[in-house]
């Protein structure tokens, strides 16, 4: 500033005073002044200079702790709508008791409702669901880890290429699986419709499904249309499946874990890498064959045996810790088959459920993303901290044969997965060594080239470190089985095929 | 709005622009995808808290 | 906050004395004057604080204007405690009253003058004089410092690695016109041995020394010496906060979040800030005062307490994350309270300290 040598502006508290004084100003006014007044110190050349920098001080004076434009943040919905008046939906990931009342209100507004929030009574589900429907509104979820509208994704999800792929989905996990591997073939996804795990329930009758379906109908990107889910109950399964064969588009309808029931004219994938391969032959207008495995039997058993060939007799077990519940329960679909029963703290069917998620017994396949592990910390998607322990332990268990993990990446997981779990699993061998024993560990990477963690180098990263990796969640048990049966269950897997 | 306007387009085929709520990572990703999105500064109701829902009932009162 | 230069030697001019800017009364601010029938004006009360929900209680006449800023209204009550009614930006906080006015509007410009008298009658405060402002207070949401965090804390390693992120961040982003240039030399954060700190202004300089002396005092245990390193500090430097203080805050409210949640000893925590804020007393403005004496207690204005839940439970990219929205929302104001709260930290995170958790 013009003629001005120094300026300070300073509440005129004891020590402010006594700096002031050392400085030179002085006076009976700065004596006089309390801690409350305020004292604005300039040394300027001359009387007019001192102007435009007390014009200057009073001005910044008179906001009080004033935040930039950018950083203001409205308290409510109501608020946020006057803000952004062309908003069209709401993400919404409250805690699950307050999610009703804001999830009306942006319903109200005429804005669509992504409600990732999960614990929300069935009741608030079933009443915004109806007042969506009576607006021409979509309500994904609650519990909705997933969707991707327009090739933008909300919530968890990967970097899909745009496709004529469309998916209606009541998991969050299963639309990453199915889409990335969709993206691996150089398809992709028109629009991925998350429902939120309940909408299939009895109670809510699949509002969210019907009406994804409908949108996916109307759309003139989507060619194929895949239903992902786990077996709902024998009512809305029938509305489902009666909405699938009617439709003007092919629809694959996967409900994990069930085959075709013989008279549906639907076409029925049983795992979630079978509905990406029926809907890509869709696509492609060819069909092709199923495989237990991408690469050769040869390759796949060489890869087996040099896995197992170090095992003490003791290793017998499988042992899952998945992040998710559906590749969970894929895992747990694939291997039942094949090597007997699996416990689980989310089973295929009661009789399975493990007594104590905590510690594994027999062959397990663990969702470590399930209420009693998550409450009061992050998602084991973004922190593996548990994980990590749990390898830990299931090492030291002189049972254990195959760690069988899923390694997501894309939107909302952790920056640098294999950074953060390889050298526990190097540990982990190593423990098992100091045993006499070979831990197996077996992966599949859930994500594309383009998601933001760098694909190749989680592949090589863990890969240097002895994992062993499969294409697809599905691929990754069956070789762990394999594996954990020195080669027993080939006989099952590859039969077929000779 | 009640009802279906024969003019409304689905979200399937409007550009998204966000009121995000809760976990601000969300609002995040979706900025760095190019997504128009403001964030709500969400506090539960009196805290979430019974006991002072009734305090703040009697300040009212 | 205020961004102010210090000054150094030599000889100046005092130019001017000025008590409570008071903007409202000079005409050139007033952007849209109020038309003269309009009798009063309404805000709508968003939150309000546990401490100022307490003491707006009663009915009547409950106590007088102090100061008015556009983004706040400060008023004294009874018995001298403060509450004040702020524009949403400012955020919650313990003596805060969040209201709805406008973004456009001030909060100078709506006819409240120092000393207007403040009623409280049933569901709003009512800020007399000829033109009355009403604020409902019906539907705010109270506001409470949570001191138990619902989300478990991380390792004492983890928690070390969220410090030394945010030191970097407030090294690199804070304003230093206050004590922001103590950070780099108090906090370690691995950056020391590549950059070589700016040179320390004049508050900075005189702070350091009895920065240290505090440090080391609280970490023997030492708190009846407390009082001389407190009262060197508290009251000086730039910031209608004074600087100082908003460094003290941010060392109570952490020492008190962190005992609190990582089970340290609590009890000797208070007695440290209780030492702290009463040996602050009559050194500094009254709105300070009471900052100090809320922070003693861990109650903090929302956005300090989110980056130490931050710091607590979360991964270095969010503690990071709420780090530089602290420092660019408060300016030099939430740069000295950042330099408190890792100040407090490592006084925590020291086993070899009296207030250690570790």
């Amino acid at each position: 500033m013009k003629g001005v040598s120094q300026a300070a502006v300073l509440m005129a508290t004891p020590l402010n005073k006594r700096v002031l004084t050392d400085a030179g100003f002085k006076g009976s006014e700065v004596e006089k002044a309390g801690p409350d007044d305020l004292i604005i110190a300039i040394e300027a050349a001359n009387e007019e200079a001192l102007e435009s920098p007390v014009a200057r001080v009073e001005e910044m004076l008179s906001s009080r702790e004033s935040m930039k434009a950018e950083e203001i943040r409205p308290r409510s919905l109501a608020s946020a709508v006057k803000v952004m008046s062309d908003a069209n939906l709401a993400l919404i990931s409250i805690p699950g008791r307050f999610a009703k009342r804001e999830a009306m209100n942006a319903l109200e507004s005429g804005l669509d409702v992504f409600l990732f929030s999960s614990n929300v009574p069935r009741e608030d589900e079933v009443e915004l669901k109806e007042a969506a429907k009576a607006r021409g509104l979509l309500v994904m979820g609650p519990d909705c880890g997933t969707s991707i509208i327009n090739g933008v994704v909300l919530g968890f999800g990967n970097v899909v290429r745009r496709g004529s792929v469309g998916i209606v989905s009541a998991s969050g996990t299963g639309i990453q699986q199915v889409s990335t591997l969709l993206d691996g073939e150089g398809l992709g996804l028109s629009h991925a419709i998350g429902t939120g795990g309940n909408d299939l329930s009895e109670k809510v009758g699949g509002t969210t499904t019907m009406e994804g379906i409908r949108l996916l109908e109307e759309d003139e990107d989507t060619r194929v249309i895949v239903l992902i889910s786990k077996p709902p109950g024998p009512k809305t399964s029938a509305k489902i499946l009666n909405a699938a064969s009617g439709s003007n588009k092919p629809v694959v309808v996967n409900f994990l874990g069930e085959g075709d029931a013989g008279a549906s004219k639907q076409v029925r994938a049983v795992t979630l890498e079978d509905a990406a391969r029926m809907a890509s032959g869709f696509v492609n207008g060819k069909r092709t064959g199923a495989h237990p495995f991408s690469v050769s039997e040869s390759r796949v058993r060489s890869l087996a045996q040099s896995e197992s060939s170090e095992m003490s007799k003791t290793q017998r077990y499988i042992r899952g810790l998945y992040s998710g519940g559906t590749l969970c329960y894929e895992s747990q679909v694939v291997l039942t088959p094949l090597i007997g029963e699996v416990f689980s703290n989310a089973p295929l069917k009661p009789e399975s459920r493990i007594d104590d998620a905590t510690v594994s017994r027999k062959n397990a396949c663990i969702d470590m993303g399930s209420e009693e592990f998550v409450v009061g910390r992050p998602h084991p998607m973004i922190d593996y901290s548990l994980r990590k322990n749990r390898l830990l332990q299931e090492a030291r268990d002189p049972e254990t044969a195959v760690v069988l993990l899923d390694v997501v990446l894309g939107y909302g997981s952790n920056e640098d997965p294999a950074r953060e779990i390889r050298h526990t699993i190097a540990s982990a061998k190593k423990l098992a060594g100091a045993g006499r024993r070979y831990l197996s560990v077996v992966a599949s990477i859930i994500g594309t080239r383009e998601d933001p963690q760098d694909l190749q180098k989680q592949a090589k990263e863990l890969a240097s470190v002895g994992v062993v990796l499969m294409p697809s969640n599905a691929q990754a048990a069956r070789f762990a089985a394999l594996v954990a049966s020195r080669g027993a269950v080939g006989r099952k897997l590859f039969g077929n095929e000779r | 709005m009640k009802g279906k306007e024969p003019e409304k387009r689905s979200i399937l085929k409007q550009k998204l622009k966000v009121i995000n709520l809760g976990i601000e990572i969300f609002a995040d990703d979706l900025k760095r995808q190019g997504v128009e999105v403001i964030s709500v500064d969400w506090q539960p109701p009196a805290g979430g808290d019974e006991e002072l829902l009734r305090l703040l009932e009697k300040l009212g009162a | 906050m205020i961004n102010v230069h210090g000054f150094g030697n030599g000889r100046a001019r005092l130019s001017r004395l000025v008590t409570e800017q008071k903007v409202a009364s000079s005409p050139a601010k007033r952007r849209d004057s109020p038309p003269s029938t309009f009798a009063s004006y309404t805000l709508t009360a968003t939150s309000i604080g546990f401490a100022a929900a307490n003491r707006i209680r009663g009915r009547g006449a409950i106590g007088r204007v102090h100061s008015i800023f556009s983004g706040a209204i400060d008023v004294v009550l009874r018995g001298g405690s403060m509450v004040s009614i702020v524009r949403e930006e400012v955020g919650s906080g313990p003596t805060n009253i969040v209201t709805d006015l406008p973004r456009k509007r001030s909060m100078a410009e709506l006819g409240v003058e120092k000393s207007d008298q403040v009623l409280r009658k049933s569901g709003e405060i009512r800020i007399g004089g000829k033109r009355a402002v009403l604020v409902s207070i019906q539907h705010a949401r109270l506001y409470r410092t949570e001191k138990e965090f619902p989300t478990k804390p991380r390792s004492i390693s983890e928690i070390r690695t969220n410090v030394a992120a945010v030191a970097r961040t407030a090294a690199s982003r804070g304003h230093h016109q206050g004590l922001g240039g103590l950070i780099p030399l108090l906090v370690p954060s691995g950056i020391e041995k590549t950059k070589r700190p700016a040179a320390l202004n004049s508050f900075s300089r005189l702070a350091l020394p009895r920065v240290r002396s505090l440090l080391s005092k609280i970490r023997e245990g030492r708190i009846s010496d407390l009082g001389t390193d407190v009262q060197n500090l508290a009251g000086l430097g730039p910031g209608l906060t004074p600087s100082g203080d908003d460094m003290l805050s941010g060392l109570m409210a952490s020492l008190a979040l962190i005992a609190h949640n990582l089970k340290g000893d609590a009890e000797r925590v208070r007695r440290v800030n209780r030492e702290i804020a009463s040996s602050a007393r009559k050194r500094t403005t009254m709105l300070s005062e009471e900052y100090l004496s809320q922070a003693a207690r861990g109650e903090t204005n929302e956005h300090f307490q989110e980056l130490i839940k931050k710091m607590l439970t979360a991964l270095p990219n969010e503690a990071k994350r709420s780090a530089e929205l602290v420092l660019k929302v408060g300016e030099t104001s939430g740069t000295d309270t950042v330099l408190g709260i890792l100040l407090g930290f490592q006084l925590s995170l020291d086993e070899k300290s009296a207030v250690g958790v570790a």
